[in-house]
């Protein structure tokens, strides 16, 4: 086989916001990449379309290989990509979630108008800083992990969390999943990944993760926001991390032996890192298992995390949680594979859909839209950069047509981080920040000029894109006023 | 022999060039230092050493294996690599290395911290033999 047959690939124009990759070559299906004009000019010159197409030549792929609007190129799957997987014929590939096993963004809102806390950011952010360990910080000294606390955790999630003390009962109502995805099995995670999470869990980490705190600057749907719990002005908080060393270590221990099973199950790569192996086989079974237990330490780092947020409203704004009123709106995976169920070509169909750096839409009245939800859909959480703004969406109704119910799952970058570095040079991002209002601390002052808002597409017309194209509606826009990195 | 940094727009990619196998490795470790902090800044000794032994299938998988080898001993135990001392390295058939690392274990007082390096990958990853050596170009998860 020609190793070049994805350098020249074709792209056909379908609508106004997507695009199609005939299958050539090995691809198995065609690609279907949702992008209008201005967005598929930048990707033309990125691999992310090269990366799509290899992902179309894996085996039991049902059609097609996707690209979100904020599609950018990863390594092995683009980042922005799903990709539904035949539960009998198809594959599992840690690949294609990616190190950052259910990297996702939660969502808070809060009784809090603007006007009562604008003047008083700078000492919620220091606070912040200090109550939530962020960059090479270990966790805080009142959690440590013992190996019976990681077996619980790797199972229970965020409900895990909530016994211990962080936070209430009824967060778990408006997680992915409930905050803990079934089929965990601790005995599948090895003792590397133990010692690398261990005094990860209750930690920020580095590079694009962060807290942010914004306030509702702009609502499209009234009702809908009003369902969801977010009014005019109504302070937020973002919360954006992952399962830490411990899911990139899972991930790392499966590809170390997903690589070597690929002759055995005689399946071709066109990119080693998109190594992987059938769903059915004791190699999928095992990464499934283990995947899942850094899924449910993601959904308990985002659990902790909120408690730390309300600490530190009572602390830095004294308030009480009456007064305050901090509440999960959402809480959604980026980087996950999951089984499910969605029509294809007309017929109910059990799939291993992966999304990598994409996010779950559900329409409203799906049964996995949680109660409060059912009639308005899933909220869909999308972070845009540090200095502009961040948008909630809802699963659109005909979202299961499009993208097997997927979504955006932010601005996506269109500098590399060398880029973003020469671009900052001799500037003051965090001196600029402010003076818009907007404060930032950060472990690294690196990390900020690598974050810096030119680096990332502008949100706004990847979630143009999405809402035109029928993934989801627009609901609300959130500015930021404050922002914790690594 | 040479590390550089090049464009990749959604994580880090560097680029290796190195007269030998063994200082293709000894490249990535630099490398590797140079993602985790900056080493202009930072006061670095090779305080400690770290054993690594590793078998692969082939060169590029003993070379990501050995990176993310380094990755887990720099989130678990803080230890910042710095040199290679090659005991014994295969790359063709199957591939093995027998080798000490030497390094410090990062200290915030000493060190400016960069960022955290979620795992070497294996995307694109070939060995490139020239007539005047090796190259290649590895790209870390960030």
């Amino acid at each position: 086989m020609a190793h070049n047959w994805n350098e020249h690939l074709r792209l056909e124009r379908l609508t106004a916001t997507s695009w199609r990759i005939p299958r050539t070559g090995p691809m198995k299906v065609d690609g279907l990449v949702y992008a209008d004009d201005a967005l598929m000019t930048e990707l033309r010159g990125d691999k992310c379309l090269q990366q799509v197409a290899n992902v179309a030549c894996l085996p039991g792929i049902v059609s097609p290989s996707i690209g979100m609007p904020d599609i950018h190129w990863g390594y092995g799957f683009p980042i922005g990509g799903v990709a539904a997987f035949d539960l009998d014929d198809g594959v599992i590939s840690p690949g294609g979630v990616g190190y950052d096993i259910n990297c996702g963004v939660r969502l808070l809102s809060t009784r809090i108008r603007r006007s009562e806390v604008q003047d008083r950011v700078p000492p919620f952010v220091r606070q912040l800083f200090e109550n939530v360990p962020t960059g090479l910080g270990r966790g805080r000294r009142d959690l440590r992990l013992s190996k019976s606390d990681a077996r619980r955790m790797a199972t229970g999630g965020a409900a895990w969390a909530i016994e211990r003390g962080f936070g209430q009962a009824g967060d778990l109502d408006h997680i992915e999943e409930g905050g803990a995805l079934p089929g965990a099995d601790f005995d599948l995670v090895t003792e590397r990944a133990f010692e690398r999470g261990r005094r990860q869990l209750g930690t920020l980490g580095s590079g694009n993760h962060f807290v942010e705190l914004g306030y509702v600057d702009e609502i499209y749907e009234p009702t809908i926001a009003s369902r969801i719990g977010l009014a005019p002005d109504g302070i937020t908080v973002i919360v954006h991390t992952g399962s830490r060393g411990f899911g990139h270590q899972i991930c790392d221990d499966n590809l170390r032996t997903m690589q070597k099973v690929a002759q055995k199950y005689d399946i071709y790569l066109p990119d080693r890192q998109l190594c992987c192996a059938p769903i059915s086989s004791p190699e999928g079974r095992h990464y499934l298992g283990a995947m899942a237990c850094a899924a449910n330490f993601a959904f308990a780092n985002r659990q902790l995390i909120t408690h730390w947020v309300r600490e530190t409203v009572e602390q830095a704004w004294g308030m009480s949680a009456r007064e305050h009123g901090v509440r999960v709106v959402y809480d959604v995976c980026h980087n996950i594979a999951k089984i499910e169920t969605h029509k294809v070509g007309g017929v109910p169909r059990r799939v291993c859909i992966h999304r990598k750096g994409a996010t779950r839409a559900f329409p409203p009245y799906h049964p996995e839209v949680p109660a409060a939800y059912r009639n308005v859909g899933q909220p869909v959480l999308v972070p845009g950069d540090m200095g502009r703004y961040s948008f909630v969406l809802v699963g659109h109704p005909g979202s299961p047509e499009h993208a097997f119910a997927s979504s955006c799952h932010g601005a996506g970058r269109r500098l590399s981080r060398k880029k973003a570095l020469h671009a900052t040079r001799g500037r003051r991002i965090a001196a600029e920040l402010e003076a818009q209002g907007i404060h930032v601390a950060a472990a690294s002052r690196r990390t900020i000029d690598e974050e810096f808002p030119d680096a990332y597409k502008d949100v706004r017309d990847v979630v143009d894109v999405v809402d035109a194209a029928g993934l989801a509606r627009k609901v609300a826009r959130l500015r930021p006023l404050g922002v914790i990195k690594g | 022999m040479t590390y550089r940094f090049v464009d990749h727009t959604g994580d880090i990619a560097v680029e290796l060039v190195a007269e030998s196998e063994r200082t293709l490795f000894a490249e990535a470790v630099r490398a590797l230092c140079a993602i985790l902090v900056d080493c202009e800044e930072s006061s670095l000794e090779t305080h400690t050493e770290h054993w690594v032994s590793l078998d692969a299938e082939d060169g590029e998988s003993l070379l990501v294996d050995f990176l993310n080898e380094l990755v887990f001993l720099f989130d678990s135990r803080r230890f910042l690599p710095m040199e290679l001392h090659v005991h014994e390295l295969c790359v063709d058939g199957v591939a093995r290395l027998h080798a000490t690392v030497f390094g410090d274990t990062f200290d915030a007082d000493r060190h400016r911290f960069l960022t955290e390096v979620k795992a070497a990958t294996f995307h694109d990853l070939k060995i490139d033999r020239l007539s005047s050596g090796l190259k290649t170009t590895v790209v870390f998860d960030l």
